[in-house]
Order: C-alpha cells, then sequence, then structure tokens
C-alpha cells in the first residue's frame, strides 16, 4: 500500500481485518448459491420431463395424425355418400376417377398440404402384393404416410375393378363370391408445400 | 515505489467475487444448456413414438373384427371359418408389407340348434418391432 493512501473503500480489500471477513462471506455466500442452483437444477432433471415441440419430428406427426383423421373421417362403410373410401374404391376402376374423394380430402386437409393416393392390395390368384395409385403428384423424399386398411366384399366392387377376386377361386374355396372378403390398404401420402 | 500494475494486484481483490460470478454463471449456462439439449431429446423421442407406436394398425384389426367378423357370423353361418381364414390370410400380408405380424384367430364358435352362430372367440396378434399385442376377445352375437 501507498504511503498516505486513505483505506480503499471496497469492502474485499485486504486493507484491514474486518474487510478481509467480509470477502470470505462473499466467497462463502457464493458458495452456497452456486450449491443451491446446482440442486434445483437437480431436481429439476429429475423430477419433470418436459416434452419440446422442438423437434421437427412433431410436425411429421402432426402431418400423419391429419392424415389419419381425414381417412378416419372418410370411412364409413354404413354411409351411402358418394365421397366414402369404401365407397369411391368399391366404383373404382381404369375409367372412374374418385373426384368426390379426392375434393373431400381437399377440404379437410390443410392448405399447406399436399398429398398421393394408393391403394394396396393382395392379387389372391397370384398371391402377390400391388399398388393401385389414384393421384400421381411428384412428392419430395420427405413425406409422411397415414395408412387405413379398409374391408369390402367381392359383391361390393364393380365388374372391371383392379380388387376383384375371381370366381374360380372362389369356386375352389366353394363359398360365395360375391361375399368374399377384399382387405386393401389406403394409403394417404402427405407432404408441406 | 511501486508500479501501478503492482498495486492493482495486491490491493484489488474484486477479483475473488468475479471468479466466483463467473463460474457460477457458467454453472448455470452450463445446466440451462443441458436442460435445452434434454427437451430437445425428449421431444425427439415422444415424437418418434408417437411415429412408430402402432396404435391405429392395432385399432384396425379391432374394428375388422367387431365388423366383419360379426357380419360373416351373422350372414354366412356355414361358411364363417373359410371367411376368416381367407381374411386373416389377406391381412397378415397387408400388415407384412410393413414389416409387421398380423393374425387374427378364431376359436371356440357356438352355435344353437338351428345352427347360427351365438359366440365365438377371437384372438388378435400384433407385432412389429415396437411392440407386441395379443388380445382375446369373445364375441357373443
Amino acid at each position: 500500500m501507498w504511503e498516505g493512501d486513505l483505506v480503499p473503500s471496497s469492502s474485499l480489500s485486504c486493507g484491514n481485518s474486518r474487510s478481509k471477513d467480509r470477502g470470505q462471506a462473499f466467497t462463502l455466500e457464493g458458495v452456497i448459491a452456486g450449491v443451491l442452483i446446482l440442486v434445483v437444477a437437480y431436481f429439476l432433471f429429475q423430477s419433470t420431463l418436459i416434452v419440446s415441440p422442438l423437434s421437427g419430428d412433431i410436425v411429421d406427426v402432426q402431418i400423419r395424425q391429419y392424415g389419419l383423421d381425414a381417412l378416419n373421417i372418410l370411412s364409413n362403410p354404413q354411409s351411402d355418400a358418394n365421397d366414402t373410401l369404401e365407397n369411391s374404391i368399391a366404383k373404382l376402376n381404369s375409367s372412374v376417377y374418385p373426384t368426390e374423394l379426392l375434393n373431400s380430402l381437399d377440404t379437410i386437409l390443410p392448405d399447406n398440404l399436399e398429398y398421393n393416393l394408393e391403394i394396396a392390395y393382395f392379387n389372391i390368384t397370384t398371391n402377390q402384393t400391388g399398388i393401385y395409385p389414384i393421384t400421381n403428384k411428384s412428392n419430395p423424399p420427405d413425406t409422411v404416410t397415414a395408412t387405413k386398411i379398409i374391408v369390402l366384399r367381392n359383391g361390393q366392387l364393380v365388374s372391371d375393378s383392379p380388387f376383384k377376386v375371381p370366381v374360380n377361386y372362389t369356386d375352389i374355396e366353394s363359398v360365395s363370391n360375391s361375399e368374399f372378403p377384399v382387405v386393401l390398404e389406403v394409403r394417404l401420402i402427405l407432404w408441406r408445400i | 515505489m511501486k508500479s501501478m500494475s503492482t498495486k492493482k494486484f495486491t490491493d484489488d481483490e474484486n477479483g475473488q467475487i468475479l471468479i466466483i460470478m463467473a463460474l457460477l454463471i457458467s454453472v448455470l449456462l452450463a445446466g440451462l444448456s443441458l436442460l435445452y439439449t434434454q427437451n430437445l431429446l425428449a421431444g425427439t423421442e415422444s415424437a418418434l413414438t408417437q411415429l412408430n407406436f402402432p396404435k391405429n394398425e392395432i385399432r384396425d384389426l379391432n374394428r375388422i373384427v367387431e365388423e366383419q367378423l360379426v357380419y360373416y357370423a351373422i350372414n354366412n353361418p356355414e361358411n364363417f371359418l373359410t371367411y376368416v381364414r381367407e381374411l386373416d390370410k389377406q391381412i397378415t400380408m397387408m400388415y407384412a408389407l410393413h414389416g409387421a405380424y398380423a393374425d387374427i384367430d378364431v376359436y371356440d364358435v357356438k352355435t344353437n340348434i338351428n345352427g347360427d352362430i351365438t359366440s365365438f372367440s377371437v384372438k388378435i396378434i400384433f407385432s412389429n418391432a415396437v411392440v407386441d399385442y395379443e388380445h382375446t376377445r369373445q364375441i357373443v352375437i
């Protein structure tokens, strides 16, 4: 210390013993505060799980949910409406396009979503699965697919339906051709635009 | 005579507080960044769980049992098991497209003296990389 200097006003100055003590108290306070923060952080991590919408996957979940909701709304086997999945797919052939179904999908889905619709089916005579695309828009690589399994009976399908089970197969089984079950998977492929 | 820099080193002890506060703030920042990371991980994990968990597939199986099997039991009791077998075959193929196994087993079919089905038991099985689901139900017509 320089000769003639006044005692510094800093509380942590080591100029006299009282100031030294206050400095130690501050240090102790700091350590206690640090421990307190660590304890609070520890209990926070242990006791809570915060689900954040920050992840990009949440967006995929939401898009998929939109698709599933749309398919569930449009699936109604008891309805006579033309835009249900069952009625639209039952009438589907190479010349019939399910315009009403697609219009309803356009209405239900948000404007920022684009989609392709296709039907997966099992060809019972060849024992192979096939895909029947209804729309064929070019899609980006990151799409989300919502699916729904529907069951129709062979008699509900139009005569030239791509999903029709031939009579000779049901004859082997000795069951009614019109009552034969046809399992189809409706695939709604969604992406953001 | 001491230089100014020497005076600072020996007399100015605010440095203690600065170091401790810097330590505290860095611990706090580290804690917050950990919380943020945990948050992100939890969000991703829960989103993936929702995406992968096959609740709709299982729901579809239950719906098919309630609607189609009941329909065939009422309207085609004599060929009920044949239709169920064909239905099961196609369902298994459809679910196999997604790397999953699904099966509908009907057993214990009870009929009355007229040959009408009064009840049957059905075991619904679904299995994929995430879930093994098995559920037995008795359907009374």
